[in-house]
Parts: C-alpha cells; sequence; structure tokens
C-alpha cells in the first residue's frame, strides 16, 4: 500500500472513531461555529462605528478574514499529532510508531483529523464567499485556481509552523508554546490585509513567517486593488511557492530531531 | 472560614510557581495587544466620524485587557473536571465543608495568582515602550483597585457555576467554549466596549462580564467618576449575589442526583 492510501486509511479510522459520539461531535462543531461567528461580529462592530479601515471595506477585509479562517481550520483538524508529540516522547509511544513502517512524520500528522474544526472552515467559508459575491469577483476557473493555489500554500505553512514546533520537542521534550504565537498570532494578524500594520509587523509577516505574503499578494491581485509594494502580475503566483519551500525546510528538520531523538525510557 | 482560608492559599501557592508560563505568557500578549492597537490605529486614522474614546484611551484600555487577561472566567478548572471524571469528588464531599465554597476558594485563587504574575510584566513592558499609562488620578487608581477586587470575585463565582456545570457535562469542553466566546465578547477584552453600536453597548454593560474588565477599565481611565463608584459596586455586588445563589442551588441539585461509580 502506499502510503498516501495509509494517510488516509488513518484518517479514516480517526473520523470514524469520533464519530462514535454524533452528538457531541454535533454539539461541539455548532459551538465552534458559533463561537467563531462571535469574532465576526467584532469585525461589523469596528466597521459599523469606523466606516472603513483605511482604504479598505468591509466585504474586502471579509475575503481575508474568511480566506485565512478556512484555511487555518484545516491546518488546525491535522495537527493534533504534533501538539501532542511532548506525550507522545513522554509515553513511550513514539518508540512504538518507529516500529512501524510507515515513514514517523506520516504517522504523527495523520493522527487524528479533528472533526469539529469544520465549526471554524463554515464560518470562514461563508464570511469568504459572501464576501467574494459582494466584490463582484468573477467565479472563473483561473480566480479559483488562484485562491486554491494561495490557500494550498498558507495550510502548507501552518502545518510547517507545527512540525517545526514539534521539533524541538525531540530536544526538549516539554512543548514550546512560542509556535502558538506564530499560528494563532498569524491567524490573528493577517485576518486583516497586512498593509495596514507598521512596517515591522509586515515585513515579518512577509519575510520570516510568510503568511502574510501568501494571502495578501493573491487576494489584492483578485480584489482588483493596487498593492502597497510594486510586484509583477504573474509573481502572485511565485510568491505561494514559499509555503512549499517552508513545508519541505520543516520536513528536512524534523528528520534532523529524529536523528537526535533519544527514547525517554519509559 | 480558616479552612477555606487553606485551600485558597494552597491553590494560590502551587499556582504561583508557575513562573516561566507566565514568562512567555507575556511575550504572547504583548503581540496580541500590539495586533490590536495597530489595528485600532488604522481604524483611527480612517474614520471620518467622531470616535468613541480617544485614541490615546484606546491604548490603555488594551493594555489593561491584557494585563488582567487572566481574571476571567474562561473554562472550569482542570483539576476539579479531572476529579470529576474520576470519582475524586467523592472525597470532598467526605470533608466536613461544604462543596461550593471549596471551589470558589480555588477559583478565587486561580484568578488572583495568574493575574498577579503576568499583571506587572505586561504593564512593564508596555508602558515603557507602547504607551500605557498609570490612572489618570488618585481617585482612579482607588476606584480601580475597588471594583477590580470586586472583579475578581464576580469572576471567580461565574467560574464556579462552570465548575458546577460539570456535574451534568463531564468535560466541560463545550461550555467553556461558549465561555470563552462570550467573555472576549461582552468584557470588553476584544475591542473596549465603547466601540459597539450605542444600543448594544449599552446593553451588554448590564450582562456581569462588562463588571469584570470593562467596568475598572473605565475607572481607571477617569472615564467613570466619583458619583458612579457606589453604583458600579452595588451592580458587582448584585451579580456576585444573585449568581452566588444560583450556583449554590444548583450544586445541592446536582449533588441529589450524584452517582458515584464504583470505587
Amino acid at each position: 500500500m502506499s502510503n498516501i492510501k495509509i494517510y488516509f486509511s488513518f484518517l479514516a479510522s480517526s473520523v470514524m472513531s469520533q464519530m462514535q459520539y454524533r452528538a457531541s461531535i454535533i454539539m461541539l462543531s455548532l459551538g465552534q461555529f458559533m463561537v467563531t461567528g462571535i469574532e465576526f461580529l467584532v469585525l461589523l462592530a469596528l466597521f459599523h462605528r469606523f466606516d472603513s479601515l483605511l482604504n479598505w471595506s468591509l466585504a474586502e477585509v471579509a475575503l481575508f478574514y474568511g480566506f485565512i479562517h478556512v484555511v487555518f481550520a484545516l491546518a488546525d483538524s491535522l495537527s493534533r499529532g504534533f501538539d501532542v508529540m511532548p506525550m507522545l516522547i513522554k509515553t513511550g509511544e513514539l518508540d512504538r510508531m518507529l516500529l512501524r513502517p510507515v515513514p514517523l512524520l506520516l504517522q504523527v500528522s495523520a493522527k487524528e483529523l479533528t472533526i469539529r474544526r469544520v465549526g471554524r472552515f463554515f464560518h470562514g467559508l461563508i464570511v469568504a464567499i459572501w464576501a467574494w459575491i459582494s466584490l463582484g469577483i468573477p467565479f472563473g476557473f483561473i480566480n479559483i485556481l488562484l485562491i486554491v493555489w494561495a490557500g494550498l500554500s498558507a495550510f502548507l505553512l501552518f502545518q510547517a509552523i507545527v512540525i517545526l514546533q514539534a521539533t524541538l520537542c525531540f530536544w526538549t521534550t516539554e512543548s514550546i508554546e512560542l509556535g502558538n504565537l506564530f499560528t494563532y498570532g498569524g491567524v490573528e494578524a493577517v485576518q486583516f490585509p497586512i498593509s495596514i500594520y507598521p512596517l515591522a509587523i509586515q515585513r515579518f509577516f512577509l519575510f520570516i513567517v510568510p503568511l502574510g505574503a501568501v494571502s495578501y499578494f493573491p487576494l489584492v491581485h483578485l480584489i482588483g486593488k493596487q498593492s502597497v509594494y510594486s510586484i509583477p502580475g504573474w509573481s502572485v503566483w511565485i510568491i505561494p511557492l514559499t509555503g512549499w519551500v517552508f513545508w519541505l525546510l520543516s520536513q528536512w528538520f524534523f528528520s534532523l530531531g529524529l536523528r537526535h531523538y533519544t527514547s525517554s525510557g519509559s | 472560614m480558616i479552612k477555606y482560608y487553606a485551600f485558597f492559599l494552597g491553590h494560590m501557592q502551587s499556582l504561583l510557581q508557575y513562573r516561566e508560563a507566565a514568562i512567555s505568557g507575556t511575550f504572547v500578549q504583548v503581540f496580541f495587544g500590539l495586533l490590536r492597537i495597530y489595528l485600532l490605529k488604522a481604524f483611527y486614522a480612517s474614520s471620518t466620524l467622531p470616535p468613541p474614546m480617544p485614541f490615546e484611551q484606546a491604548v490603555i484600555y488594551v493594555w489593561l485587557v491584557e494585563a488582567t487577561l487572566r481574571l476571567a472566567p474562561f473554562a472550569p478548572d482542570t483539576e476539579i473536571v479531572r476529579e470529576i471524571r474520576s470519582g475524586q469528588v467523592a472525597y470532598e464531599l467526605i470533608k466536613p465543608m461544604d462543596l461550593y465554597f471549596i471551589w470558589l476558594s480555588r477559583s478565587l485563587a486561580s484568578k488572583i495568582a495568574p493575574t498577579l504574575l503576568r499583571f506587572f510584566p505586561v504593564a512593564v513592558i508596555s508602558s515603557l515602550f507602547f504607551g500605557f499609562r498609570g490612572p489618570s488620578s488618585g481617585f482612579a487608581f482607588f476606584s480601580w483597585l475597588l471594583t477590580i477586587c470586586m472583579a475578581v470575585v464576580l469572576s471567580s463565582v461565574i467560574t464556579n457555576l462552570l465548575n458546577i456545570s460539570l456535574l451534568w457535562t463531564i468535560s466541560g469542553e463545550g461550555i467553556s467554549q461558549l465561555m470563552i466566546a462570550c467573555s472576549y465578547l461582552l468584557s470588553g477584552q476584544m475591542i473596549p466596549l465603547a466601540i459597539f453600536p450605542d444600543t448594544a453597548r449599552d446593553l451588554i454593560r448590564y450582562l456581569p462580564f462588562a463588571g469584570i474588565i470593562d467596568l475598572p477599565n473605565r475607572f481607571y481611565l477617569g472615564e467613570l467618576q466619583m458619583e458612579h463608584l457606589l453604583p458600579s459596586i452595588l451592580f458587582q455586588l448584585a451579580w456576585i449575589l444573585l449568581l452566588w445563589f444560583i450556583g449554590y442551588f444548583i450544586l445541592r441539585i446536582g449533588l441529589r442526583k450524584l452517582v458515584v461509580q464504583g470505587g
């Protein structure tokens, strides 16, 4: 069986085991839908009080907001295995996983597909679709392809961050909370166009954790606005490649960490 | 009374050990505070309408929120969740004490200790670099301190309601999700309540959440004056008493139907 097949069968079994508690899953998903909906109320309140955000309208900001929430929901639903990395090391579960003839990284990333994240996912999707329609962006093939391409890149970036964070556990055993600063902090920051922030924060999300780069340029292109950075039009297709680069780097770092791993002995 | 104080003190001391967590927490909170402030700055810069509060005050408000973030009633006590799952809560019931007040003392400690650990680092960093300022007057400081103390109790009785709800929900996951959202939105933690549409704002200010963050902050900023102090304290007190009675009553009902499973 190919690794990809194994990956999906792991995820399928995770979904099935969660579906044993169907009522609980439905309620938690609905709960999350409402909770993330409350975040959108704040956005509405801000636009009600101040009629615009610099030169951005509510619908434009909503596209950024919806985009990153959809992507983060997907990434977050697949990051559970990396979150429990310290536990895997401490309990010796990781040693057992190493015995299996399947790459460790694949096993960890397929540990759980957290279903209840669909709450955030649908919240983001509804906001994004509403924004898309009210901005009058045509539903052409190229446009859809661009947003999916950008989304995939942002997804890989989020994954890379949690993989890097989990890899550090090979040295520290304890989890490092700093990664949350980049994931949750990243969502918080790039749910608005990054050009509203001071230069230092813009550069951070363009060059260091390029979540801003992979969302800002493609979305600005879709909206048809002038970017504050003058870049050629074709580059909106190239910039999302940074997600792939980060992801490959994180894979390399993970295997480096694994070589340094010594079992905790339990 | 002494017995409950011992519970409070014991929990306080164990919580005060988490200093490293407080340091990384400070970083996170300063970062989030900055994002919020720059967002507000961008909104302020583009608005033609009169702002609900001066920008400098909004900055101070945001930093107060970050410094007192852990005051809010977010989730049931994780240890109580474990006790209820494992059935250990039965041992608590054997003690010649009232479960409500055992849990309340723990809640009080879980509000005070993390807030003490985080308030000063966040306040120092933000006042050195990012525009946080001291209270507008001596009275502002005094009234802020007084209302913050009331806020601690108010938040604790709400947290205790969450603890009690565990008797029915066991995991407490759903309710804490909802609570975090309500608390963020309605206490002023996400954006100052003054920014909400006027009618919504006036309604929200009657809810207990506003008494935890927004009310003390308004005294700190000098927006609320001497004549507001007594009504504000009474407002907090009324919610404390009401939620206390509700919690106490529900706990009685819960304990009556409590089944301790096996040994």
